[in-house]
């Protein structure tokens, strides 16, 4: 490669656009993350969306409340490739509710909430966390995470 | 021919050094103004194991007025909404962060509820937002869609919550974080005292009383999100009352066995715990004083 090349590259790789936590804000509501069955479920307020580097999770504490029905959807940049890991577990507890792997690694999950509980999602972005500073996402190491909620009452059943 | 080759090459070697810079700068902003930015608690781990971030999530006004109505909670009335004409007294940032919250939620339980002043607190939630320097995103065309929708709840919710959305997620993304936890604070506890105003008869309104003691655990998710601001004056001010709320919580018995995940129907259903959130007559009563005294602290200047 002739020197000049060279340097081309090395600029067109520095002038390159770079993601940032801002250019991910509201990821989980764009328009097809929403995996959810049927008609009826509404915005949750408890969503994110965040900027993730290979190989780093997330922790999301949110409370489900009795009465209403949920639906958990993943969605990602096409960047991270392979499905995300997500599991639900107690708050409190630490118990496991829910883990896509045993789910063949769902993006997406629904369920019916019948006692009020405090839950943390986790969501994994596969591969090898980057070496170096673990405290900050470098723009160009990142990709989109969004964790769209969505809820509606439960149906009632009975007389 | 050396002088042409690298003039336009310095050239573009000075534009993508300057363009880099700018971009990593831009990333920077929110670690350089360190009260503002989003910081994450981030666990340093082995290269082996994911690094973690955490984030405690808070549910709108919205969210909670639907608890109440969904348990046939009635009782609401305008009188025990933050007066709109208060509106002129707040002129600290703390003061118009905490109100534009409150003011939110007055908005959302007007439209929840369908109480006619909806319009009123629609227009003082553009003004405080205004005045905070926040998107609310509240155009003509949306006060026009509150009159014609008055007596409609749905369509009213629909459009105080995409407003309330939208200047959340304004703060969010400008990384506004002290200005975000202060707005959630009022939210919070005005949505909470004016679910007290609803409880008229404690035994009868049990279904209601349930609702109010599960925001213990909304309460907990606040109080996280608020430390990560603690620094700032403000917010440190505010989470030393919100701590004392809770202290009050924290004296309610919840479940403490684990939630189970199992399947009804075909259907995946989150239950277990063998009891749920209860409180005596006493604890209601402390919790409903103590919301009270904040909430008027709040927006008495």
């Amino acid at each position: 490669m002739t020197i000049k090349a060279l340097f081309l590259a090395l600029t067109a790789a520095l002038a390159a656009p770079a993601l940032s936590a801002q250019d991910c804000a509201g990821f989980h509501k764009k328009a097809g993350c929403s995996q959810a069955s049927e008609d009826g479920f509404i915005y949750n307020s408890q969503s994110k969306s965040g900027l993730f580097a290979p190989g780093t999770a997330s922790n999301l504490k949110v409370v489900f409340y009795e009465g209403f029905d949920y639906s958990i959807s993943l969605c990602g940049d096409k960047a991270i490739g392979a499905e995300m890991a997500f599991k639900l577990t107690d708050t409190k507890t630490g118990e496991i509710l829910y883990d896509n792997a045993t789910d063949s690694k769902a993006q997406h999950m629904e369920f019916s909430c019948e006692t009020t509980r405090p839950v943390t999602i986790t969501v994994t972005v596969p591969g090898s966390a980057p070496a170096g500073d673990k405290k900050n996402v470098k723009p160009q190491n990142g990709a989109c995470v969004g964790v769209l909620i969505e809820q509606k009452p439960s149906a009632k059943v009975g007389f | 021919m050396k002088k042409t080759f690298f003039r336009p090459l310095a050239v573009s070697a000075v534009t993508a050094l300057a363009f880099s810079l700018s971009l990593s700068s831009c990333s920077n902003e929110g670690e350089s103004n360190d009260n503002d930015s989003l910081p994450q608690d981030t666990a340093v781990t082995q290269d082996s194991t994911p690094t973690v971030q955490q984030y405690a999530q808070v549910p709108s006004p919205g969210e909670m007025f639907t608890f109440m109505k969904m348990v046939g909670a009635q009782n609401a009335k305008p009188e025990v909404l933050n007066p709109t004409a208060n509106q002129t007294k707040y002129e600290s940032k703390k003061d118009r962060a905490v109100n534009f919250g409150i003011y939110s939620a007055d908005l959302l339980y007007c439209s929840t509820f369908k109480l006619p002043q909806a319009l009123k607190y629609f227009a003082t939630v553009k003004t405080m937002g205004d005045k905070l320097q926040v998107t609310t995103s509240i155009t003509p065309a949306d006060e026009d869609r509150i009159n014609k929708n008055i007596g409609n709840s749905d369509s009213l919710v629909a459009v105080s919550n995409e407003k309330y959305y939208a200047a959340f997620a304004n703060l969010e993304a400008n990384q506004r974080g002290t200005d975000l936890s202060l707005m959630l604070a009022g939210g919070w506890v005005e949505s909470l005292y004016l679910m007290t105003t609803m409880v008229k008869d404690f035994e009868k309104d049990n279904k209601a009383v349930a609702r109010i003691g599960e925001q213990k655990y909304s309460l907990d998710n606040l109080v996280e999100y608020m430390k990560k601001y603690e620094s700032d004056e403000d917010v440190n001010t505010v989470l030393k009352q919100m701590n004392e709320l809770k202290t009050l919580f924290d004296d309610i018995p919840a479940a403490n066995d684990a939630g189970t995940m199992n399947s009804k129907n075909g259907k995946r259903v989150l239950g277990g715990g063998g009891s749920k959130v209860t409180m005596t007559k006493e604890q209601f009563e402390r919790i409903k004083a103590k919301l009270t005294e904040i909430r008027n602290d709040f927006i008495t200047v």
